[in-house]
Formats: C-alpha cells, structure tokens, sequence
C-alpha cells in the first residue's frame, strides 16, 4: 500500500567489487592470450599452416617464416612492427588494471570515467593500429625486394579471408582481445555502478591488509568493526549499501540525499553535518535494529500525509538509537513503527511551518514497547503520539507550540518524568492504559477550543505528583478514572494554579484520592461537568487535605492543618460558569462578596461539590518548583529590560551632548 | 491583608445590602404572577425541595410535556442488536413505541408463532443450510424521503451482523421485509436517495466474493477478499427491494463503513470511509499485531467517491458479471472508467456526513482531533484535472489531499458524526472527550470570515456514539434540539446490575450556548437516528379494512366475518376461522386430535383505536397481537395430547379476564 519514494539507486558494493576484480582478471588473461592471429597456407607448405599471434606486447608463432616469405616480396617484417607501441603495451595494461581496481572507489563519474579509459581504450586501439601496420606493411612495400607482386594494393584485412600471392590467408580476432574487451566493457559498466567509499580505515592491526585491495572486503561478515568516513562530496547511500553491521559511518557536510539504512550501523555525524531530504519523502529509513544515528541534522522531508513524510522512520527495527539528532521541517519527526526499545535522546524535533493540524507528528510511537523519550525538545509539531507502546519512559523533554504534547493510548507501565508541556493545545491526552507515574512535570499554558493541562480518561493505576498545572484553560480533566475495581489514581503535591478551572471532573469519578495539592487562583478551582458532584473521591488522606487559596482556614492546633474543612460549593462559581464575565473579579473582593451574599440570602441552593476534611493552611512547600516562565513574560522582561538600557544610554548621551 | 480584610467587609457590606434590597421578600413573583407577601412561591418551593439549581428548573420546563399533549418531533432510532426501532418523543423523551425487526417480539406477536413474519424472518436468513436469524444488529434507521425531505412513509435499516435491509412501514409500524444483500455480510449503513427510489449500502467486512464455494484463506486476503457497494431498488408499491434493478461495485478489502449520498452539487456521488487500506487481518495468536492495532498503523485511509449514476450505465451497457443473482462491476472496470476515485483521510475514520446542501463533505477520523471538511466542488475540479499523487494497489487513482479539503476543524477528541441545524451549524460528537462542538459552516450558510469557527461545547455523559438533530441528514434541517446517544451510563442512574443502560441526552440548540436538558436511559444499544415533526406520523390507528393482511397490506383471504366463524378440517389438517371482540373468542372451543396440523385464522373485527387483543396459547410458544381489524394467523402442530387453554394477552376489557378459550388435543387411539 505504501508508495515507496526513496528506493535506494544501484546497490550491493559486492557487484560493483566483482565488476573491478573481474575486469582486472581479464585484463590479466589477455596479457597472456594472443589478441589476434592469422593463418596463411601456401602449397610449398603443404599440409602446415603458418601462424601469427599477435598481441600488445609481442608478435609470435611462426613470426621467422613469414617475414621471410614477406621478405621476398617486400612485406616489411612483423616482427619489427609497431616496436613502439609494443614497448607501451605493458604500461597500458598495467594502467588498465590499476584504473579498473580504482575505478569502485571514485565518487565522481568523470573520474571513474578516466580510470577506466585504458581498460576500454586497448582493444580500440589495438585494433585500429594493428590495421594500420598491417596496411602499411604490405602496401608500402620495399621497392627494391627480390620478387615484385602483380597488385599494387593488398587489401590485408583483420577479419575473414584474403589472398596474398599463393598464400590464403584467414585473420581472426584472438582470445585476447575478447577477455580484453569484456575487461573494457566491465570497466564501462563501473561507470553507472555504485562508488564504494573510498576510506575505509581499518582498526590498526588489520590495516595493512585491508589497504592492498577491495578484494578483502569482499567477504562479508569477516570484518572487524570499520569506520567509514563520507565526505561533503560523497554519498551516505554508498556508505550504507557498503557498511556491514557494526560500522561506523563517519559524516562531514551537507548531504542532499534520502537514504535507506538496510543494516545495524552506527552514523556519527561530524558538526554541522546534514541529511537534507529536499522536500521529498521521507529522509531516513531505518529497517535494521540497533542502529545508532547522531550528531546528525536531519531536515527538509516532503510533505505528503498519504505517504506519512518523515525526518526519520524506523519499521519493525527494534533498539535503534538516535542521540543529539536535529529533526527540522519534516511533515512527521521521528516516525517509529515496531520500533521496541527505540531511544531518542537529547534531540531537537521541529515541524514544518504549516498550520497545527497539517502538520505531521514530532514523534511517534507505534507498537513500540520500552522505548525512551529522554531530553528532548519538541516543538511546532502536531502531536508526540505513545500508542500500543508499553514500558515507555518519557522524561526531561520539552514539548511546545504543539497540539497534543503527548497523545497516549492504549499503553501500560509508563513513566514520565521532569517533562515540560508548554504552548500546546492539549499538553497531555493519556487514555486507556494503566500503571503510570507522571512526576514534576509542568503543564502550562494550553489553549485552545478543548484545552487542557492533562486529560486522563479510562485509566488505572495512575500516580501524579509534584506536577504543575499553571495558566491552562483547564488545568486537569478526569474522566472515569480510576476505573476498575481494584483500580487507583492518586493526585498528590501538585501546583494547580491560575487555571480557568483548575480541576474538572466527569461526575463518573470515583474513589480518586488526592491531597497535598494546592488549589491557587484558578477562576474555578473543580467544575463538574454536568450534574453531578466530585464528593465520591477522597479529598485529604491520613488527615491531610489540599491547600484552597480559597478557603477560609482556622488552625488552633497550630499543625498546618485547619480544623474547618473546606467546601466548593461557591455560588460564584456557578454563576461564573454561566456568566463568563464574572470571571473578570476571580479571586477580587467583589467575588467573594458576592459569594458571601449568595449564601446568605440562596434562592438557589448551592449543591456541595466537595468536601475537604482537612484543609491545609499553606501550600505544600515541598510542591516542585521549576521556571516555567511564559516565553512571552521572558519575552516581555528582556523587551522591559532594552527599553531601560535604550532609555538610559539615550539619556547618558543626550545628557552629555547637553554638555558638550 | 488587614486592608483586605476591610475591603472585603466593606464590600461585603455593601453588597448585602444591594441583595436585601433587590430581594426582598416581597417582591419574588409566584407562578401566577401574583405576590405572595412574606413568603415562597410554590414554584420557588418546588426548586428548593428538590434543590435543583437554575439550569435544572429551566431544563424542567423546557423538557415538560403536559398530560394529553404531544411531543413537537419524534426521534426514530435504533435499538441496535435488540433488532428493534424505536420512536422516543422529543423534548419530553418517552419512548412511544418499539417495532421488532430482526427478532421476535411477543408483545408485537412478532416472530411468536404467527405464519406471516415467519416467512419474512426466513426471507431475511444469512444463507441457505444456517438457522432462521432471530437477532440482528440494527444500526442506522432510516426515514423515506420525497425531494430529499422525510415524507413518513417508510423507515429502512440496516443489519451489521448479517448484510440485510429491512424495510418498516410507517402505515402500521410494522416490518414488512428482509432483505439479505448478497455478497455483503455485513451492513453497518443504508441511506436512501432523495426519492428514497435507492437504497445504498455497503459491506463493513470484506468477504471471499465470487471465490468457489465463497471461501478464502485470509493469507489470500488481498487478492481474494472483497468489499461491495450495494446500490438497491426500492419499489415503494411492494415495500420491498427489486434485486433485478440492483447491482453492486466491487470493492478493495479496506473495510467501507459510514457512507452517504450526494444532492445538489455532489448529485451522482456516493461517499465512503474505508478504515482499514492497511488491510490488517490480525492474527493475535499467530504474534501478529491485533486488529485493531494493524489497522492504525497509518496515518491516512481512503474517502471513496463514488460516481454510481455512472457505475449504473457501465452495468445497463452489461459490464457487470452476475455473482449470487446481483449485477456486479467489476473493480477492473471501476477503475478503468474513473467510477472511483479515493481522497486521503484521517486514519480510522468513522462518520461521513454531508452538508444540508451537498456543498461539503464531513469526515471525522476517530483519532485526529479535527474534523475534516472536503468541498465537493473541490473533489471536482481534483478530478477534472486528473489531480491525482497515485493510485492505490488495486488501481484506483488517489486525489491529492489538500486540493480537496476545504477546512480542518479543531473540536476535540474523538470526533465521529456530523449533524446539522438551520443555521448553519454543525455539531460534532466526540466519544474521548464525551462532548458536543458546535462550529460554523463555510459558504453559503455563513459568510467566509465567519467560516469553520468552534462556538461552542457541552460535556455530555459518556461516550458519546451518534448525536441527531431534527431532519438533519434532510435538505432542510430544523434545528431547536440534538439529542446525544451516549455508549456509557455509569453512574446516571441507580444500581441496576452490571449492564448498565445506554444514556440519551438531549441538548436545547436553539440558543448560542447549548443547554443539556435531560437523560434517558435506554435499553439496547441505540445507534444511528433520525428525527422528524410529529406531524409526518400519519399511521393507521386502525386498519383500513377488518380483515387486513398486515404483511401484505390487502385484505386477507383468510379474513373471517363475524357470524362465519368456523373449523374446518382438510385431512389432519384442521382450520380455525375465526374471530375476536370484546370479550370473547369465536370459537372458544377448539377440539383437534394428536398430530393434526392446527391453523389459527383470528379476525379482530372491532374497529375501535386501541382495542387490541391477543392470542396467548399456552405450551405452543404462540402469542398473536391481533390489532384492529387485523387477521392473523398462527400455526401448530398438536404433537402432544391434552388441555390447552388460550387467552386473551391483552388487556381489553372490564370482561378482559375472561376472555379465554380452550385447545383440546384428543390423544390418539391405540
């Protein structure tokens, strides 16, 4: 179904190897084969046939008879002919089968082209020179020889049948220049197959054999570990179709190309090293586990949802490793299909500056179980997808400017752990999975049209503490969670702060314990949606509630925890709910006022949602605290801070041209 | 803080006082307008007893229907594999009626003993050699339609359990046919066309069509498996689906689901999700990724667009082959004449639902939270232009995704289905989420700066399936309320065992802020649903002439007239003509011997609304309802000797007690 768009070109560094070594084979051969050869008969020989071989470096057989008899008639002497190119010979041959040993390690074509010239060149030339000599040896014919011959012009030929005097002479092509030829036509075929990359050092001991010939490596598996090194002007394709498992692929420079990694190698990038897929496609392919990927920017996928354009896919490749990776402007960052144990590390995944929804996923996990999402940073991505992916640990990233922070199904025993969630639509969607940790993770500033810090729907086993839910339209959502019979979820030591409201709850939650928490400032601190009440839950556990920063506390005892207990049950609320411009005087005088005359004077009851036992008077202090300024505060304090510096330079130097 | 402290009591101060003054006890109205002076009206006592808050008092009143007074709409819906439809009154939510179709009703004395839906169950049976169904799972009712406006006439459904439509007449509330659909064994969907002159439908599970003996290996699924699309002749006359003027296409195995009909601007187009291009088997036990899992691997399935008026040619011009007594064209030529194209969707994707006006195309992929809006008129051009990026493994060429999408709409988690008001709105459900969204529509229902916004979202309760709004799927949608048929109940009512029921709600629309009014609980599992003015139910309250044949819709042949009540005996076969008043049986005695064949012929022949009786026999498993002026018939074998009395089920009249008759089964002489 999946169109494929990046098949890799020509392949197997095997066939392009075996291309050279025959090709210098055959070169060989021909050295030792004669290349051309011609039978002569002539009745005062009778039954015996006279033989020429002739071949680049020598003229043999029955050479002595014939330039005898050509003596006779003025034929120059074989022997003596072309005496230089035949001294030339052997430096040709020689050039031929170093050119077509090289040419497999050339990258530009124009160079193979030159290393191969000789291979293909020799039997040309033979041919056309042996043509010539042979002409002139039996046209330019000494006038001064014992026996004149009735034609003036012999027409020799170098193939077929001719008469010279009595003598029938047949020409054929030799072995030679076959095998010759073949060598020629292996070395053009060099021009259009795979380069191999040309250093390949070995570890040191091995090196010295490694460096006599390609020929070693033709064994596959024999090898050591190798490191490979792909310069700006070659291509990663070739060091991939060359690598055998193990290798290190060493990257310098800008590579514009898709490549393929078919087996377990290790691509060590260089700085500034790039893989630039040229908005096609998807830039990596990785079907081979174990392969580790880093210090590798990865950039500019295509943009096609249908064939999921990617920065880099892993399918059905378990442990592959990707550490200090930039993905930029891929439709999909990091696209990982079966991929267990998959790690991404101290990476930087950023989208294609599309409109959220047209956007791809900055990672996404598919049926991938124990992987690792370690110090990443996410951003301007659609969504970080977890689903079908056990065992996953997700810790220390960044996710912002996002949709879904994380969008997580359908996925048992996870932890997440110091992540920031910032920006996004939804920072955190986890549903249908139980056994989950989510500590001191900060959710801040979702917004959007179902915006929300952390949405927990059909859960279990679920454990949240010292996380922070500031400045989000909701802060935390529940939904039937926990939901089995012996099923847990424990909210404790959290920061829910400054939210619209800073707990909702569908009133199908149920035996939730949550305490220590601190509700701050939120225009609404829990919301049930619907009818319904939140009171099912336990809201202190072993005599310790939540902080309200809306609660009236009294402590006579002195131990932080007040002995009124805390209702939310606020008038207010309600009609804030209803009225949403009443939210303007959240947390003012006013509201609390109105709060205090509603319950005064109820002409509608207000419902309790719940009840906190056991209040604290503080928040926890031992809440985790990070920075998770809004960029646009940080933006705003460095915006104030140039305007101070700007005012007082500008007041220093109008000060001193006062002056002046 | 001191001075917060004053702050607050001064303000706190002040505000008392404006309470007192604004609250005054002698200026609350009562319900009559009058002023009760230093005390509570009823009403506000009513509210405080009950303490219900503002929301509820309102949702009260807005939802009430007073004794002897009508609903406004009534919602068709289904009972899913209950195998039933039900009609549920609208703003007061009460169930009207419950009309079996697929499984047997004693109630309705359907599928109970009596010969005529006897015959249509066996009609509607999944193959030759397999047991009479006896359930099905009915998911979509569908109300007829003239100009593409619900005219009352007849309701169609679907049966996703074994490929069947069944046709209910809205005359008599009453099933009149099954039809399997061949080559499909499975129906999720049936829409009608705008004449209700077709009814299209197709196959959820791809099937081994056409292969010898209708069997493959799923190693073969590629291939070898098929899905079709099912494009059926009503003839509105028989109620009944002409297979002759019926074909079919054939399909890829990608498992079609939701499906609708174009008008207006996409007239001639027919629209299908399909979830599953990756074409996933499963295969848990094998290590293999379960279905559901290998199903969403991508991140894109395929819109079918289908032009069937030209697949419909291409069959009349005989390039369909006949498999299982249906004209089917094959893909091959499907491809080939350009009868299918498929636009990229969002994976797993559930409704397709179209714009009051067919300008736009709603799909709602289950796990991307936007809906995603086409234009047909876009999809048009696409294909006018050749727009394509590829085809798929079976030749069907792919438009390009984004020169057709006019819009993604970020509502929410989950989305599903579409509905629509007369505002230019639409609603769509989230089952994550268990919210409605309502957002605005692009040209012409509202201007383009005002196009494609969220406005608005309500938590409903949980797991919101379907939602339906009046006339909705019409060309001219109502509007006022939208009722959400949510999957889980949980804690909305008290214990009542593990099952839980199924929760409505229904949601005030009429304002810009939707309002949730009330729950309902339900029995079954209600899928799809449709709802229509009250005024458009014109069904008989009794049947037009004494004597009729329900199942035929004529008067019987077998009808009896009072006074010529008899039993007549052809060889063991003994026949009861007879008849039923208020509060008698004639005969009430019926003597047969062991091993006669024994047929039942029971005329009401009252005329008066309401006066229903039944014909409970005991030990037989017969139970008639025999309406007024209907003729009934029911048949058994007396295999064993003995007494059995029949009676009246029901309840008739002051003398209803003793309306009883006896059975007499003489034992054979030895």
């Amino acid at each position: 179904m999946n169109a494929e768009t990046s098949t890799p070109r020509g392949y197997d560094p095997i066939a392009s190897l075996a291309l050279a070594v025959v090709a210098s084979i055959a070169l060989a051969l021909a050295w030792l084969l004669p290349w051309w050869t011609m039978e002569a008969r002539a009745p005062q020989y009778g039954q015996r046939t006279l033989v020429v071989e002739v071949s680049p470096v020598k003229v043999g057989g029955d050479i002595f008879e014939v330039d005898t008899l050509g003596h006779y008639v003025g034929i120059r002497p074989m022997g003596e002919l072309a005496s230089f190119e035949r001294i030339l010979a052997p430096f040709g041959l020689v050039a031929a089968v170093l050119g077509v040993l090289a040419a497999p390690f050339l990258r530009r074509r124009w160079l193979r082209a030159l290393a191969i010239l000789p291979a293909v060149v020799m039997p040309i030339f033979f041919v056309f020179d042996l043509r010539y000599w042979m002409d002139r040896a039996t046209n330019e014919r000494d006038p001064d020889a014992s026996m004149n011959l009735t034609v003036t012009a012999i027409d020799t030929k170098i193939l077929g049948d001719y008469e010279i005097a009595q003598f029938k002479v047949t020409a054929k092509l030799g072995g030679g220049i076959f095998v010759g030829g073949i060598a020629g036509l292996l070395a053009v075929g060099m021009l259009f197959a795979t380069p191999l990359p040309l250093r390949r050092r070995r570890p040191a001991n091995a090196g010295a054999a490694a460096a006599i010939a390609g020929v070693f490596f033709l064994v596959p598996g024999s090898a050591e570990a190798a490191e490979l090194q792909v310069g700006p002007e070659d291509l990663l394709h070739d060091a991939l179709v060359w690598a055998q498992p193990g290798d290190v692929i060493r990257v310098r420079g800008v590579h514009h190309e898709r490549v393929v990694v078919p087996r377990s190698v290790r691509i060590y990038g260089e700085p500034g090293a790039v893989l630039d897929g040229g908005k096609e496609g998807t830039v990596m392919r990785i079907l081979a586990p174990d392969v580790v990927v880093q210090d590798l920017t990865i950039r500019n996928s295509g943009a096609n949802y249908n064939q999921e354009d990617a920065g880099v896919r892993i399918e059905a490749a378990p442990g592959v490793v990707l550490r200090r990776v930039r993905i930029e402007d891929t439709l999909f960052g990091l696209f990982a299909l079966q991929a267990d144990r998959c790690v991404l590390e101290d990476s930087t995944v950023i989208g294609l500056d599309l409109p959220v929804e047209r956007r791809g996923d900055g990672v996404r996990l598919w049926a991938s179980a124990g992987c690792r999402l370690l110090r990443n940073h996410v951003e301007r991505s659609r969504d970080v997808i977890i689903w079908y992916s056990a065992d996953t640990v997700v810790e220390a990233n960044v996710v912002r400017n996002s949709r879904y922070g994380l969008h997580y199904m359908y996925s048992d025993r996870n932890r997440f752990h110091h992540n920031v969630f910032e920006d996004n639509q939804v920072g955190a969607a986890i549903m249908y999975s139980r056994d989950l940790e989510l500590t001191e993770n900060a959710f801040s500033f979702s917004s959007g049209p179902s915006a929300v810090g952390l949405l927990l729907k059909d859960a279990d086993d679920v454990f949240i503490r010292r996380n922070r839910f500031v400045g989000n339209a909701t802060g935390l959502f529940l939904d039937n969670a926990p939901q089995a019979r012996d099923g847990r979820l424990e909210i404790q030591g959290n920061w829910i702060a400054r939210n619209d409201v800073g707990l909702a709850l569908q009133p199908n939650v149920r035996r939730a314990r949550l305490w220590e928490n601190a509700f701050v400032g939120n225009r609404g601190q829990v919301e049930v949606q619907g009818t319904g009440s939140a009171e099912g839950n336990e809201w202190a556990v072993e005599g310790r509630g939540n902080y309200w920063s809306d609660a009236i506390v009294y402590d006579p005892d002195g131990d932080g925890v007040s002995s009124l207990p805390a209702r939310q049950e606020s008038t207010y609320e309600i009609m804030a709910e209803r009225h949403p411009v009443l939210g303007f005087y959240a947390d003012t005088p006013a509201a609390e006022a109105i709060d205090l005359a509603a319950r005064w004077f109820p002409i509608f009851q207000p419902r309790p949602r719940l009840v906190d036992p056991h209040p604290l008077v503080k928040a926890p202090t031992d809440a985790w605290s990070v920075t998770t300024a809004h960029p646009a505060e940080r933006g705003g304090l460095l915006g104030l801070g140039a305007l101070l510096l700007a005012t007082g330079a500008s007041t220093y130097w109008s000060s001193r041209r006062a002056i002046g | 803080m001191q001075r917060k402290l004053i702050a607050l009591i001064t303000t706190a101060a002040g505000a008392t006082a404006l309470a007192f003054a604004l609250s005054g006890a002698d200026t609350i109205p009562d319900d009559g307008g009058r002023v009760i002076a230093g005390g509570e009206s009823p009403i506000d006592q009513v509210i405080r007893e009950r303490s219900l808050s503002p929301d509820e008092a309102y949702a009260a009143l807005k939802t009430f229907v007073p004794p002897g007074r009508y609903d406004d709409l009534v919602m068709v819906t289904s009972g899913g594999h209950r195998g039933t439809v039900l009609l549920i009154g609208i703003p007061s939510m009460r169930i009207l009626k419950e009309i079996p179709v697929y499984g047997p009703d004693s109630w309705e004395g359907w599928g109970q003993g009596d010969t005529a839906s006897k015959e249509i169950l066996e009609n509607g049976s999944f193959a030759p050699g397999l047991p009479t169904l006896t359930w099905g799972d009915l998911h979509h009712p569908q109300i007829s339609m003239t100009n593409g406006k619900y005219d009352g006439e007849w309701i169609a459904v679907s049966d996703k359990a074994a490929g069947r439509v069944g046709i209910v007449s809205m005359r008599d509330m009453k099933t009149k046919s099954i039809f399997k659909v061949p080559n499909a064994n499975s129906d999720h969907h049936a829409v009608w066309s705008d004449n209700s002159d077709w009814i299209v439908q197709n196959s959820f599970f791809p099937d081994a069509v056409g292969q010898p003996k209708n069997y493959a290996d799923l190693a073969d699924y590629k291939d070898k498996f098929r899905g079709v699309a099912s494009f059926l002749r009503f003839d509105r006359k028989a109620g009944k689906i002409d297979v002759t003027q019926s074909f079919q296409i054939e399909l890829p195995p990608y498992f079609q689901d939701m499906s609708i009909l174009g008008r207006g601007p996409s007239d001639g187009l027919y629209f299908m999700n399909s979830l599953n291009t990756e074409m996933a088997t499963g295969g848990t036990l094998d290590k293999k990724p379960p279905m559901e899992v290998g199903a969403s691997a991508r991140e894109m399935d395929y819109l079918h667009v289908v032009n069937w008026k030209k697949a419909e040619q291409l069959v009349n011009a005989g390039k369909a082959k006949v498999i299982n007594g249906i004209r089917v064209l094959p893909m091959s030529v499907a491809a080939a004449e350009g009868v299918i194209y498929f636009v990229p969707e969002s994976k797993s994707p559930h409704g397709v639902d179209l714009a009051p006006g067919g300008e736009y195309v709603m799909v709602s992929g289950k796990l991307d939270p936007h809906v995603s809006v086409y234009s047909v008129q876009k999809i048009k051009d696409a294909i006018a232009a050749n727009n394509v990026e590829g085809k798929d493994g079976y030749g069907f060429p792919i438009l390009k995704y984004e020169a057709c999408l006019e819009a993604h709409v970020p509502t929410g988690l989950g989305p599903l289905h579409t509905v629509y008001d007369n505002s230019g709105n639409a609603y769509t459900s989230h089952f994550l989420d268990s919210t409605v969204v309502k957002f605005t529509m692009g040209p012409p229902y509202n201007p383009p700066e005002k196009a494609w916004k969220v406005v608005d979202k309500v938590a409903v309760h949980y797991n919101i399936g379907h939602l339906q709004a009046p006339a909705s799927n019409t060309k001219k949608p109502i509007g006022k309320y939208l009722v959400a048929l949510n999957k889980w109940s949980v804690d909305r009512y008290p214990p009542l065992g593990p099952l839980h029921p199924q929760n409505l709600q229904l949601i005030d629309i009429s304002g810009p802020k939707m309002k949730l009014l009330a729950d309902m609980p339900i029995n079954g599992e209600p899928h799809n649903s449709q709802i229509m003015p009250v005024e458009l139910l014109q069904a008989w309250n009794i049947y037009p002439e004494v004597g009729w044949d329900a199942a035929k819709m004529k008067r019987s042949d077998s009808a009896t007239q009072e006074g010529k009540e008899r039993i007549e005996r052809k060889g063991n076969t003994v026949i009861v003509h007879g008849t039923v008043k208020r509060s008698h049986y004639t005969p009430d005695i019926v003597r047969v011997k062991e091993g006669d064949k024994v047929v039942f012929s029971w005329t009401n022949v009252e005329t008066a609304r309401d006066a229903t009786h039944g014909f409970g026999l005991h030990g037989y498993n017969v139970n008639l309802s025999i309406d007024p002026g209907a003729t009934e018939e029911a048949e058994i074998t007396a295999v064993r000797p003995g007494v059995y009395p029949y009676y009246c089920t029901e309840f008739c009249s002051a003398l209803h007690m003793e309306m009883t008759g006896w059975l007499l089964v003489e034992p054979k002489k030895k």
